[in-house]
């Protein structure tokens, strides 16, 4: 549990850190203050685990790499950053789950079995990022739409088919 | 759907929108690493729970404090599920003592875990039906909830309260052969008396001396023949005050006392019968022995105040739940209206015996001592002693018990003889 928060912690403040460099570089100086305060807030999530509180400052970081983007900052880091604020994220969600239980055989198996499928995720979603960061297609806007709307349609009918499925399933056998 | 996945769609969704909106790919470059997470959930959905557990409890009926031990079992049948969440829901009334009801962990295909603890409860029946099973993917995106079927009950009885050597005096006695001594003479240990010798008797009872004296005839010594007694027990069930918890607490002890009077004149042989009266009607009808015993106990185990309806529904009850001329002992609080039910009661020759926990001096212990609450329980007192004179006058032996004292003490001073009886005594 304590690795985990170690873990968890030190990813926080590279995405904190990479963000201040980059905002402070691109001129933004009064954005340390709000980076200060960034993070008091993660100090303040040590001691008050709660899904919200969390997930309020993967969600804060992910608005500042957007934004960021947006202002011409390198891509590379601010998808380093939004990894490592979803590992962040994740490894503080997970160490709420697991808080309070024994440790036990078996527990040490479902931490090897979350780190070996998180740095599976890590690694896939950086590799795919910085490979599509490549790729220079000049579609036509219309193009583009069509496609992402197709795309986010399979992503959200594919979440229904396998929640239906889910919940089939459990009426079945129940 | 929960919270997490939500969250996680919004980003993803929120990042997609943006990029189209600023028509900026870079934008959903960032987004290809939570796309990936979520994928990954996805794909990792456990596909079937095969999960069977089985329920172990080390006693099947306990007495409140008494620490039970529980341990369930499961086994997964199918494949190993990466992120299982396994509950063991408790009642209210149950308290952990020791062990986990709940656990986190990665069950391999074939493999068992087991839910170990120890707790203690309050009086009343338990049943568990199952565990619930909560399995998902590593990142707990994506959950499939099941309840695994693993049964068990347990009985806890009413706390004991020691109650020993208590003399009753049943008005009449049944012909079977008990602890009682009753008017007749008979196969017993006790002298009764002398009478002609008749063919048949065995030598060892003629009384030799008196044989002596009358040279032509003889006598036999005839002994006092003992007989079980009949019991009535009735438990007020009805909630008499306002005051929840403190009638509550107060019920408890009258449970307490209804189930230690029984198990004790059960105990000495004696026929019982039980009656909780209250929002519903529990009736024991009368028996004797180790499985009129159990009978009784899982009835006050189980037994709950509720709606208060008239005392006087009680003369409906059948005679063969209360046989003629028995004793019936009933542990209630008083209410003014009640007082022509005893009445007739005792009319119908039942020897009454009214073991009454105070509620007055148990709310005074706690109450805020103001002037108005000084003069409200000294009221409540008067009526009460008034109520109780009532009673004690038409017949009615009365015990006040307070709570906080043990009950053998109110009963020794109280029960003592009933006036119109033989003093023969019960040790119970």
């Amino acid at each position: 549990m304590k690795t985990r928060s170690i873990i968890s912690g030190i990813n926080t403040f590279i995405s904190l850190c990479i963000l201040a460099l980059e905002y402070f570089s691109a001129g933004y100086r009064w954005i340390l203050l709000g980076f200060i305060l960034l993070g008091l807030f993660w100090v303040f999530i040590n001691f008050q685990a709660d899904f919200w509180v969390s997930s309020s400052l993967f969600l804060v970081i992910v608005i500042l790499a957007a934004i960021g983007i947006t202002i011409g900052m390198s891509l590379i880091a601010m998808v380093i950053v939004c990894t490592s604020s979803l590992v962040s994220w994740e490894l503080s969600l997970f160490n709420q789950s697991m808080g309070g239980y024994p440790l036990i055989a078996t527990n040490t198996t479902i931490d090897k079995y979350h780190s070996i499928y998180l740095m599976l995720t890590v690694f896939t979603g950086m590799g795919l990022a910085l490979i599509s960061s490549s790729f220079n297609f000049q579609f036509p806007f219309g193009v583009i739409v069509i496609l992402v709307l197709i795309s986010l349609g399979c992503l959200f009918f594919g979440i229904q088919l396998v929640l239906k499925s889910t919940h089939s399933q459990s009426q079945i056998e129940d | 759907m929960n919270k997490k996945t939500f969250l996680l769609i919004l980003v993803i969704s929120g990042l997609i929108f943006s990029a189209l909106i600023f028509k900026n790919g870079d934008l959903l470059i960032i987004a290809i690493p939570p796309l990936v997470y979520l994928i990954i959930g996805v794909i990792l959905i456990p596909a079937d729970l095969a999960l069977v557990a089985n329920r172990t409890l080390d006693k099947t009926s306990a007495f409140p404090q008494e620490i039970v031990k529980t341990s369930v079992v499961i086994t997964n049948q199918g494949k190993t599920i990466l992120n299982l969440y396994l509950n063991d829901s408790l009642n209210q009334s149950l308290a952990v003592d020791s062990g986990r009801t709940h656990q986190r962990l990665t069950l391999e295909g074939g493999g068992t875990t087991e839910l170990e603890y120890s707790f203690t409860a309050a009086r009343g029946d338990y049943a568990w039906l199952g565990i619930k099973a909560v399995a998902s993917d590593p990142f707990g995106l994506f959950e499939v909830t099941r309840e695994i079927p693993a049964g068990g009950e347990l009985l806890v009885y009413p706390a004991p309260l020691n109650i020993r050597q208590l003399s009753l005096k049943p008005h009449s006695t049944i012909h079977t052969s008990g602890p009682i001594p009753a008017l007749l003479a008979g196969s017993g240990t006790d002298f009764w008396g002398v009478r002609e010798y008749r063919q048949g008797d065995p030598l060892r009872r003629i009384n030799w001396r008196l044989a002596a004296r009358y040279p032509k005839e003889l006598f036999t010594n005839e002994y006092q023949m003992e007989e079980i007694g009949d019991f009535g027990i009735i438990l007020d069930a009805r909630r008499l005050s306002s005051a929840s918890v403190s009638n509550d607490k107060l019920f408890e002890y009258s449970v307490s006392a209804a189930a230690s009077l029984s198990e004790n004149i059960i105990k000495n042989g004696n026929r019982v019968s039980l009656l909780v009266f209250g929002e519903t009607l529990q009736s024991v009808f009368p028996g004797l022995g180790k499985i009129q015993r159990n009978m009784i106990l899982k009835n006050l185990a189980i037994a709950k105040s509720g709606k208060n309806i008239p005392f006087s529904y009680l003369e409906y009850f059948s005679t063969r739940l209360f046989p003629a001329h028995s004793m019936i002992i009933i542990v209630s609080q008083v209410e003014s209206d009640d007082f022509e039910t005893y009445a007739r009661l005792r009319g119908h020759g039942y020897d009454v015996l009214l073991i009454t926990p105070d509620p007055v001096e148990f709310v005074s212990r706690d109450i805020r001592r103001t002037d108005i609450n000084i003069l409200a329980i000294r009221a409540a007192r008067i009526e009460r002693i008034v109520q109780l004179k009532r009673l004690s006058k038409i017949g009615v032996k009365v015990v006040d018990w307070q709570v906080n004292q043990p009950l053998n003490k109110f009963l020794h001073s109280a029960v003592g003889q009933f006036p119109h009886r033989r003093n023969f005594s019960v040790i119970l």
